[in-house]
């Protein structure tokens, strides 16, 4: 349908130019460094020519419109730079790390979505009743919790019974498959668990407003009139459209996941791109810093992309409008 | 007239611009923004008066590394021997000044850029737009992380990333009621008789959005101190001065929890969910007062009662 | 006219009052009753907000959980509003189906339209598979809408393509009152013309009661074989087109005719009713219509005039029936 591949075409133009906003911003950022990001590498006792030799490793001694050309170069190629602390490539460095945060955020996620939905579908369902404040409630205030907090708070409660540090027991080697793997859902189940109980409270508000809203149209009376019941009319006609503002609203929310995601990592010292950025800005750590912030970026962009492509398969609006 | 409309109407009636008192009084009538409303005074008054209250230093060593809680000092000690409860009243003037003031400077830029974007409109507003666009996918804490590891760690600085990363919201709503209310008749009125560009938004722009803008106000509060929080515990709070964060970075870093200390790490975390809790339950208030949508349900568990009296014929 | 010895539709005393926000009721049908038999066209005519709608919601049980609703509410001899939600539904769509206002989004945005006939079909038995998608298209035929209709979404039809799927959606199951709740506001003269038409039409040859809602009183005296003035929730004045547009006794509908500009006649020009209808979150002690009233008397402010019957369903409710305007 060509109104569809024109809203399409679109967003894809969209996110191109936001990407590479993103890209330049990342390099005019760092390079609003007083001084520049050589000078302010802590090693103790580096002399002028050593400084003068890493501004020269790093191409810091060009002017910056050819620096600026060559990070675009260098970028085209997938090179995101050398790290400053361990001297790999920055992009080997996070292509690691995203492999061991995806099974965290992807499970927390999870639980956050079920019990984001069941909180806001049934306040809105039983809305202005006990049951509803109480939910919503307990959704805010779990919201309101900082991430880091809670997952020290976990600890704290479940005292000692789950491992509460990195992705495995370093220890364990040689052990059967099930071993392992029981050690690695030890090890995933507390920074899973924080990460779910952070982020689910927006679901259950976004969630339930949209159902509200959604249980208000003239279509769900029409359903009504026809003879539906109740379930009937919410199943057939509420739900699907109450999801349209939830899949829009989820992509935009991966941006607050992450700051979560980095929190918990911390705390965990789970090795995902959290921790990478973390210790990044303890050691300031610019390359690193750099790539990782355009890494998490640029995959925001993608998922409201995605998201975008998703909302024309639900609503006809947009695929003929 | 149709079904909805009159039934909507009935159980909503839609308040036109609110005005202050009638702003108020919705607010009143919400317990959640009665509670809101509570929770902040009781921390703002804390804040103020907080000196006061205890006679301890805030690098003062008054007894034994992680000692428990005692009449003395109802929250024990931390690492280094000194009092929470004076650590956390100190806390509280930093966090909360970090989130009121970045809240302020987000509503100066977002305003601004709001307001100039609609009432400029062509190219203006595009690429403010786009700005705007941007800046909502760019992930906020990683963002802030880079700025503030690059200016380096103070409180003027944790003011100003948290401010200048969190307009978006405030610039959106004032540029859609910028354009809507463009066009309105007084708004012509008065560009045909010749009032400045100010003068209109000040006069006749601002007014209509104060109940929506003093709601984005609030809830940005509760944002910068949940970020004030985040960016303190990753160690890029000013390490000169004591806030919520810099506690729960602390309780973190030494060895709160294997020593079993859990006064050093409950109450800062406390602290910041009541503050963010209160101003959010106040802010979503304030918004669903300014902007009341139609409270009807077409579905509900419940249906219509039916009564046994009579009406009016007698 | 036939008249069946039983009414498919027989509501007495009819009150509807809803909860304000702030605590306090308002009293939206006060004592209304509405009757219609078989094969019979009742208008109901007021203006905006003077209950008409509500109580066509009332008849169908879909009032909000807001509201609260006393009298007596039969539909072809059972009594619903003992039965409950239950009972109304029994008769929803099967015997009581609506059309809903054309300013409305009746129709899901995101189903097709054949999805939107069909589902009623399938939920009361009439047809299923592909019976029932032969049905669908025989149906918008029937509304006078080529079949691609059935493949189409709401927003890619026009307001008078939209009442005319509405239409077609309402007699899926062969109801026997059709209710129409202004069906052709927010259309322009020329569709609401042919709407208007196409219901008439249809409602007689399928032998159907009509329920016509609307503000137009020139229009159900051409249309309808029995008329009820609404104002303030109450029905002020009901009988026949001929009796309402020869002798009318309520000075409210006299004025609603003097009101309604009528452009093929040389009459006088259309009169204003000065004033607006009342409050119906305040309790009035007189006839809701004294203030506005051009023949108010002392009594009036402070006594509520019962309804005269005339018999043959013919009635008002107004102390001084039939002064001259």
């Amino acid at each position: 349908m060509p109104a569809a591949l024109a809203f399409l075409l679109r967003r894809v133009a969209v996110a191109v130019v936001t990407v590479f906003v993103a890209v330049s911003a990342n390099f005019f950022l760092f390079r609003a460094v007083p001084g520049d990001a050589a000078s302010v590498v802590k090693v103790p006792g580096m002399t002028a020519e050593q400084r003068q030799q890493i501004r020269a490793e790093f191409g810091l001694d060009k002017p910056l419109p050819n620096q600026y050309l060559s990070y675009l170069r260098q970028l085209t190629h997938g090179n995101l730079g050398i790290s400053f602390e361990n001297r790999k490539p920055v992009a080997a460095n996070l292509a690691e790390a995203v492999v061991n945060t995806m099974p965290m955020v992807v499970v927390g996620t999870l639980i956050a979505l079920v019990i984001g939905f069941a909180t806001g579908l049934f306040g809105a369902w039983r809305r202005g009743t006990a049951v509803d404040a109480a939910g919503l409630g307990t959704a805010l205030a779990f919201y309101a919790m900082p991430a880091q907090w809670l997952a020290l708070m976990l600890i704290l409660l479940t005292n000692g019974l789950f491992p509460s540090g990195g992705m495995s027991d370093v220890f364990l080697v040689d052990a059967d498959f099930w071993t392992m793997m029981r050690d690695r859902i030890a090890h995933l189940l507390l920074p899973a668990l924080t990460f779910g109980l952070a982020s689910y409270g927006q679901y259950a508000v976004i969630i339930r407003s949209s159902m509200l809203e959604t249980l208000g149209e003239d279509y769900v009376l029409t359903a009504r009139a026809k003879g539906f019941s109740n379930w009937a009319v919410v199943r057939r006609h509420a739900l699907r459209n109450a999801m349209l503002p939830i899949t829009t609203l989820i992509a935009l929310s991966l941006g607050t996941l992450m700051a979560g995601a980095i929190l918990i990592e911390t705390v965990f010292s789970w090795p995902g791109v959290g921790l990478a950025i973390y210790g990044a800005v303890r050691a300031r750590d610019y390359p690193m810093l750099q790539g990782a912030f355009l890494l998490l970026t640029c995959s925001v962009i993608l998922c409201n992309l995605l998201a975008d492509t998703l909302y024309l398969r639900l609503d006809p609006r947009i695929r003929t409008a | 007239m149709s079904a909805t409309t009159t039934l909507a109407s009935v159980a909503a009636p839609t308040s036109q611009p609110t005005r202050p008192r009638r702003l108020l009084a919705s607010v009143r009538r919400r317990p959640a923004a009665v509670a809101g409303a509570t929770i902040l005074a009781t921390f703002v008054i804390l804040a103020l008066v907080g000196p006061l209250l205890t006679p301890y230093g805030v690098h003062q060593r008054v007894g034994e590394v992680y000692a428990h809680p005692s009449a003395a000092h109802p929250l024990g000690l931390d690492d280094a021997g000194v009092d929470m409860l004076t650590l956390l009243i100190a806390g509280t003037r930093v966090s909360l000044f970090v989130g009121f003031a970045a809240s302020v400077v987000s509503v100066i830029v977002g305003g601004s850029i709001g307001v100039l974007a609609g009432y400029a409109g062509g190219w203006v507003d595009g690429a403010l737009m786009r700005l705007t666009d941007y800046m909502i996918v760019v992930p906020a804490l990683p963002l802030m992380i880079v700025v503030a590891t690059v200016w380096g760690p103070s409180v003027v600085h944790m003011v100003l990333v948290i401010g200048l990363l969190m307009w978006t919201s405030t610039a959106r709503l004032l540029r859609a009621q910028v354009l809507s209310l463009r066009e309105r008749a007084s708004v012509r009125r008065a560009r045909a008789i010749g009032c400045g560009h100010w003068r209109i938004a000040f006069r006749h722009i601002v007014p209509e959005v104060y109940g929506l803008l003093g709601a984005t106000t609030v809830l940005t509060v509760s944002v910068a101190i949940f970020y004030e929080a985040a960016l303190s515990f990753l160690g890029l709070g000013d390490p000169g001065t004591v806030s919520w964060g810099r506690l729960i970075e602390m309780a973190f870093e030494r060895t709160a929890i294997s020593s079993g200390a859990w006064w050093a790490i409950v109450p800062p975390g406390v602290c910041v969910a009541l503050v963010v809790l209160g101003s959010s339950l106040l802010g979503n208030a304030l918004q669903d007062a300014a902007n009341p949508r139609a409270a009807i349900a077409h579905v509900s568990p419940r249906t219509f009662r039916v009564r046994a009296e009579r009406g009016d014929r007698r | 006219m036939t008249s069946a010895p039983q009414p498919l539709v027989d509501a007495r005393d009819v009150n509807v009052w809803f909860d304000l926000p702030d605590g306090r009721e308002l009293h939206a049908v006060r004592g209304a009753d509405v009757r219609v038999n078989s094969r019979e066209k009742l208008g109901i005519v007021g203006e905006s907000g003077c209950g008409k709608s509500t109580l066509l919601m009332a008849l169908m049980g879909l009032l909000p959980a807001t509201a609260s609703v006393s009298g007596r509410i039969e539909v072809m001899g059972a009594d619903l509003l003992a039965g409950g939600e239950r009972a109304f539904r029994a008769h929803r769509w099967k015997d009581l189906a609506i059309v809903f206002q054309g300013a409305m989004n009746a129709l899901n945005p995101v189903i097709r339209v054949q999805r939107q006939i069909v589902e009623a079909l399938e939920l009361h038995e009439v047809a299923s598979g592909m019976a029932a998608v032969h049905r669908a298209s025989d149906l918008v035929r029937l509304v006078g809408l080529p079949e691609g209709v059935l493949r189409k979404f709401n927003h890619e039809l026009s307001g008078g393509m939209r009442q005319r799927v509405s239409l077609a959606m309402a007699l899926a199951c062969d109801p026997r009152v059709l209710l129409a709740d202004e069906p052709t506001t927010a259309l322009d003269m020329m569709v609401a013309a042919q709407v208007l038409a196409l219901i008439d039409r249809l409602t007689r040859e399928l032998d159907l009661a009509l329920v016509l809602v609307t503000h137009d009183l020139p229009l159900v005296t051409r249309t309808c074989d029995r008329i009820q003035v609404m104002y303030a929730g109450t029905v002020v004045e009901s009988g026949t087109p001929a009796d309402i547009y020869h002798q009318p006794q309520h000075p409210y509908t006299r004025l609603l005719f003097a009101a309604t500009a009528d452009v093929h006649s040389d009459g006088p020009d259309p009169v204003t009713i000065l004033g607006a209808p009342p409050r119906l979150d305040q309790v009035v002690p007189g006839c809701a219509f004294e203030p506005r009233c051009p023949h108010s008397q002392a009594r009036c402010a402070t006594d509520v005039p019962q309804p005269q019957s005339a018999g043959k369903g013919r009635s008002w409710a107004c102390h001084y029936p039939g002064e001259s305007t």
